[in-house]
């Protein structure tokens, strides 16, 4: 079956779609969780999988092609389930050290839309870069591939894959900088990620 | 050649590209620019490259190892919940029923035993032939229960079926409807307080 198929049958709520998603895609689905969170035991990476799929079904109205692939946005649900597995573990690690409440967080509806903006900018910007600079950026910084990963599937070495990474950043930056983005104003204030 | 070959050929060339110009980095060069590391993933974490560089880059990710049939069981039951989900939220009760009634291999003829009904009857009932409200509330939850339905999906199914999403949104406009829908209320009220007791009871 054809993948628009399934999606379309899935958007239909048709039952077979479920298990044939699973099918296609649940492996690598499974294997890109390991990636993302090689410190989660097996079952919770398997619930995290299992919630992912859950989810983007749910929201599958949701999918849009143009903005990436099917597996690309499936992806993304695992992601964003190993980040709230991380949050309710270290919510429950600072409950047994720090029993302090987190300080309200207070969402700034300007800077919202900015950084909308921002991330549009940088989405031109990437499109921009030739197509070698964008998969180690779309490998690494978008899907969240750690080095090690990387090389492994590409069979290189990992300081040399780091190393590629990092020069397609600085084409990225250069993009950015041609489009208008002051670096050091929009990012360099909040970058607080280290690698 | 093929579209499909034509497509490999443009992910296999890009990935052999990207290793080459890797195998040719100099890491006891320069030093990079550590401080970028990390700057830009904010702004990026949902986007996404060219849509032959996704197809890549997807290519690159699949293939990898396989399903035990436990860890496929798992994914599939979460799965299935997203379906009946979307099937609960954009049809009726029945289209919920019929779905959990092929997923549990239950006959049409022995859920109908297992009611005491006719199987006709169940059939028309199963495809919307006749309207919900003709069976019993008994009965519709009892079907609910025996074909495994998530509670909450098949109310939210029985909604549908009976008007009553709808009813919402046009409260007050008609007071030719009000009648009937007040009787679909009363008809969900009792489904749900079935379900609820024997889900308390459970």
């Amino acid at each position: 079956m054809d993948i628009d198929d399934l999606i379309e049958d899935a958007r239909n709520g048709v039952t077979n779609a479920g298990p044939l998603l699973v099918s296609v895609l649940g492996s690598q689905l499974v294997a890109y969780a390991r990636k993302q969170g090689p410190d989660l035991s097996d079952v919770d990476r398997d619930l995290v999988v299992e919630l992912a799929i859950e989810k983007a079904i749910r929201q599958i109205d949701r999918y849009n092609e143009s903005r990436g692939s099917f597996p690309s946005w499936l992806r993304g649900f695992v992601r964003h389930e190993v980040l709230n597995w991380r949050r309710s573990h270290d919510s429950i690690s600072e409950l047994d050290h720090d029993p302090a409440p987190p300080a309200p967080e207070i969402v700034d509806e300007a800077d919202v839309e900015r950084r909308k903006e921002l991330a549009a900018v940088a989405q031109t910007a990437l499109r921009e870069l030739k197509d070698t600079d964008q998969a180690i950026i779309q490998l690494h910084t978008v899907e969240g591939i750690a080095y090690a990963d990387i090389a492994e599937l590409l069979d290189v070495n990992e300081a040399a894959c780091r190393q590629r990474h990092r020069r397609a950043l600085i084409r990225l930056r250069v993009g950015l900088e041609s489009h208008g983005v002051d670096i050091d104003a929009e990012f360099r204030g909040t970058h607080d990620r280290s690698n | 050649m093929t579209a499909q070959t034509d497509k490999d050929k443009v992910k296999n060339d890009l990935l052999q590209r990207l290793r080459d110009e890797i195998l040719s980095e100099d890491v006891s060069s320069e030093p990079i620019d550590d401080d970028l590391d990390g700057l830009f993933d904010a702004v990026l974490i949902d986007g996404s490259a060219d849509p032959d560089v996704v197809q890549a880059v997807d290519a690159l990710l699949a293939d990898e190892g396989f399903l035990s049939i436990d860890q496929r069981q798992r994914l599939v039951e979460g799965a299935k919940r997203g379906i009946r989900w979307r099937q609960a939220m954009t049809g009726p009760l029945t289209r919920l029923l019929r779905a959990e009634r092929a997923d549990h291999d239950i006959e049409l003829a022995t859920l109908a035993a297992s009611l005491e009904i006719d199987p006709e009857h169940l059939s028309d009932l199963e495809h919307a032939r006749i309207p919900l409200t003709d069976a019993e509330p008994t009965l519709v939850a009892r079907w609910i229960h025996e074909v495994g339905a998530d509670t909450d999906s098949a109310l939210d199914g029985l909604q549908q079926s009976l008007g009553l999403v709808q009813a919402r949104a046009f409260v007050g406009s008609a007071d030719a409807a009000a009648k009937p829908k007040k009787r679909a209320k009363k008809f969900y009220d009792e489904v749900e307080a079935l379900l609820r007791a024997g889900t308390d009871d459970g």
